[in-house]
């Protein structure tokens, strides 16, 4: 027993949380065989989703990227990482990407979110297409509806607002469709521009730093910095000729290159010709207040830049490092500040080389950042991790206006805490001494139901206030597998005075209860939990007897029917 | 005043202001239950402790009142001086402050356990509680 066990599985929960996602990943899970456990475990990705949808600057600030090569997962945990190519293999097992059974094919990804194709949902020739979107780290995915297409769409772009909503956006070649999250459905326009002069976060992004978005089939690049509100694009494989400064104030910068062109120089060396690859150079500084956008070029073979405002220096053949020095003197950031270096350019062993600085790096000295381009696709990319996603449950399930409302309101600013004191004042009203789980049950059926689809859980076990109103109404309730688990973590916490029993009741007679067995956790002297995937979702016990809330259908409404049983050793028979 | 009695696992009294024992919703709950008359026993938590704990409240109420001249930086040295201390100790920090249900410290104490394991690689962190096992044993 590890020093960690005394401290508990809630606790311990509550400390990982605090982690940020890289280190629960990297850390975490090599520590102990409970650790292990705990790092991939629901409840820790919940809990860190809780973590940092209250707190915006949750968690590590440097950004995070993953790439994927085939079902290869390579995951850089700092910005430092990247830019020197140390990453770290993933474990599939504990980062999903996609729906589990479903072949998932990536397009985009925002804020931590990703959004792909369910290949497998759409035949082949198909005139239809099935989009998922979902948080690999809290592992929820919500399947799009499907949309038809009759032509092969060119661009995807995931666009995800601070308020949670996203869009997807598909663009054909004159329309674009639009998938709004909040009304769940497909819409369309005909106007392309409108999807690069939206201020969103856009594509693989690196919060704060830049943007990076990588065309799948013709490995195009495209830049978009992000800072704030403030966006610049860089769109057009060529030269970068159609840039949009959509704002200003920007003090990142960014170089990229353009793939087509180095790989169709590539092959042109590969045949003897003495071409070498064209690479570009983006940045963006601000002096006196105002934001200048400056580009570069450099061709080996002319030995010198293009389009640039400012001269840049070769260094070697196959290596260039360019700097910007800002020589006029007018009030800004000092001169390191505003320099640019970019990364060397390996090319016959197919090694591309792309950099991002920021502004604290621009001091550093030269890096080299290495991404294989032409087989890595980043995947993933966040800063503030999974602030999304954490599977509310859904509007059908929740039946009454008032109970959608409470299903739906944030879980870490605790507003769910507040449905025992409606459940006390429901009975306050009834002037009935009715058992409070019975009041839940009959008022509130269809918080049953979340729990039958398995959402809830967590409120259940986490929230102090719910606990509370479990040791007044002495009653408890999941449909959760792992209930005893959750019980005896909810048991330690808020110790309950009462010894606890827990008794495997093996069925025995229960007529409508099917064949599973059911778990009778004795947690008062009054109260009692059941636990059992599908039909029985409430008990109470008193003494010897015990009470069940059966209903033939879990997701029928009002459907539900009290039936009285006797506790009997082991068994529990019909009374 | 109203005065608080609070007995600890050694069974040594602590006479605290209400105002400050309300501050763990555990001992408020068991006031409203059982009322000022008698000592509130907590078995789970070490006399050590508990007073590590009336410490960390009556500073942070002091700090919170009125007219305190205590400034951030004054309360953050505090903090982080009140967590300085062995592991063993900052565990039985974390329990307490959960048993007790004192929101504030449990986060402090959470977060600088979250932060010795941010800064270490796994083989310390692992070393480090199985020491902390060790000496608790």
């Amino acid at each position: 027993m590890g020093a960690f066990d005394a401290l508990g599985d809630d606790l311990v929960l509550d400390i990982l949380s605090r982690l940020s996602p890289a280190d629960i990943i990297l850390k975490a899970g090599r520590i102990c065989k409970q650790w292990h456990l705990l790092a991939r475990s629901q409840e820790l990705r919940e809990a860190v989703a809780r973590r940092a949808a209250g707190d915006p600057w949750f968690g590590d600030l440097e950004p995070w990227l993953v790439l994927q090569c085939g079902r290869r997962l390579l995951l850089y945990p700092s910005l430092d990482a990247l830019l020197n190519n140390q990453g770290r293999e993933l474990d599939h097992r504990s980062f999903s990407v996609g729906p589990p059974g479903h072949r998932f094919c990536f397009v985009a990804c925002s804020l931590g979110l990703v959004c792909g194709r369910l290949e497998d949902l759409d035949q082949t020739g198909s005139e239809a297409m099935t989009l998922a979107v979902g948080n690999p780290l809290t592992n929820a995915w919500t399947i799009l509806p499907r949309l038809d297409v009759k032509e092969k769409p060119w661009e995807y772009v995931f666009r995800v607002t601070r308020s949670g909503h996203y869009h997807v956006d598909v663009a054909f070649a004159t329309l674009v469709m639009d998938y709004n999250s909040q009304t769940n459905d497909w819409g369309s326009y005909h106007d392309p521009d409108r999807l690069m002069s939206t201020p969103y976060f856009v594509g693989s992004c690196i919060e704060g730093i830049f943007v990076l978005r990588v065309d799948k089939r013709s490995l195009s690049w495209r830049i978009y910095l992000t800072k704030d509100q403030h966006v610049v694009f860089y769109q057009d494989r060529h030269h970068f000729s159609h840039e949009k400064t959509l704002t200003t104030g920007l003090r990142d910068s960014c170089l990229s290159s353009d793939p087509d062109d180095c790989d169709r120089e590539y092959e042109n060396t590969k045949h003897g010709e003495d071409e070498k690859p064209r690479v570009e150079l983006a940045g963006s500084s601000v002096r006196g207040g105002q934001a200048s956008v400056e580009r570069r070029q450099w061709h080996p073979q002319l030995g010198q830049s293009m389009q640039a405002s400012k001269p840049c220096q070769k260094r070697k053949n196959r290596e260039f490092q360019e700097s910007i020095q800002h020589d006029d003197p007018e009030p800004g950031p000092s001169k390191e500040q505003v320099k640019l270096d970019c990364a060397t350019h390996e090319f016959g062993n197919q090694r591309k080389t792309y950099c991002l600085f920021r502004e604290f790096l621009l001091a550093s000295a030269f890096k080299e950042c290495c991404w294989p381009t032409r087989r890595w696709r980043p995947i993933l990319s966040w800063r503030a991790l999974p602030c999304l996603m954490t599977s509310p449950p859904s509007l059908e399930q929740a039946s009454s206006a008032s109970m959608r409302e409470t299903l739906l309101e944030d879980p870490s600013r605790g507003r769910f805490a507040a449905l025992p004191c409606r459940i006390q004042s429901e009975r306050r009203q009834r002037r009935a001494r009715v058992p409070a789980h019975r009041v839940l049950v009959e008022i509130f059926p269809c918080i049953v139901e979340a729990m039958a689809a398995n959402r809830v859980k967590t409120f259940l076990a986490s929230s102090r206030l719910w606990q509370r109103a479990y040791m007044l109404s002495s009653a408890v309730w999941s449909i959760s597998s792992d209930l005893p688990r959750h019980c005896e973590r909810m048991d330690r916490s808020s110790e309950l005075q009462a010894s606890t029993t827990l008794k495997n009741v093996k069925q025995s007679g229960l007529g409508p209860l099917g064949s599973s067995s059911i778990l009778l956790k004795r947690l008062t002297s009054s109260s009692c939990v059941i636990r059992d995937r599908i039909p029985v979702h409430m008990s109470a016990l008193h003494g010897s007897k015990v009470s069940l809330a059966v209903s033939s259908d879990p997701l029928s409404r009002g459907n539900w029917q009290w039936r009285d049983y006797r506790l009997q050793s082991e068994c529990i028979r019909s009374s | 005043m109203v005065k608080v009695t609070l007995k600890s696992a050694e069974g040594d009294v602590f006479e605290v202001d209400e105002e400050l024992a309300l501050e763990s919703l555990m001992v408020k709950n068991m006031i409203e239950d059982v009322g000022l008359d008698s000592a509130i026993s907590l078995p789970n938590v070490s006399s050590t402790i508990l007073a590590k704990v009336i410490e960390y409240i009556k500073f942070h109420m002091d700090a919170q009142k009125d007219g305190s001249k205590k400034t951030s930086e004054e309360i953050k040295a505090f903090d982080d001086d009140f967590v300085n201390v062995g592991i063993p100790t900052l565990f039985e920090m974390v329990l307490a402050s959960n048993y007790l249900n004192v929101k504030s410290l449990l986060s402090l104490t959470c977060n600088t356990v979250a932060n010795m394991i941010k800064t270490k690689p796994p083989a310390e962190v692992k070393e480090m509680f199985t020491s902390a096992k060790q000496a608790k044993a």
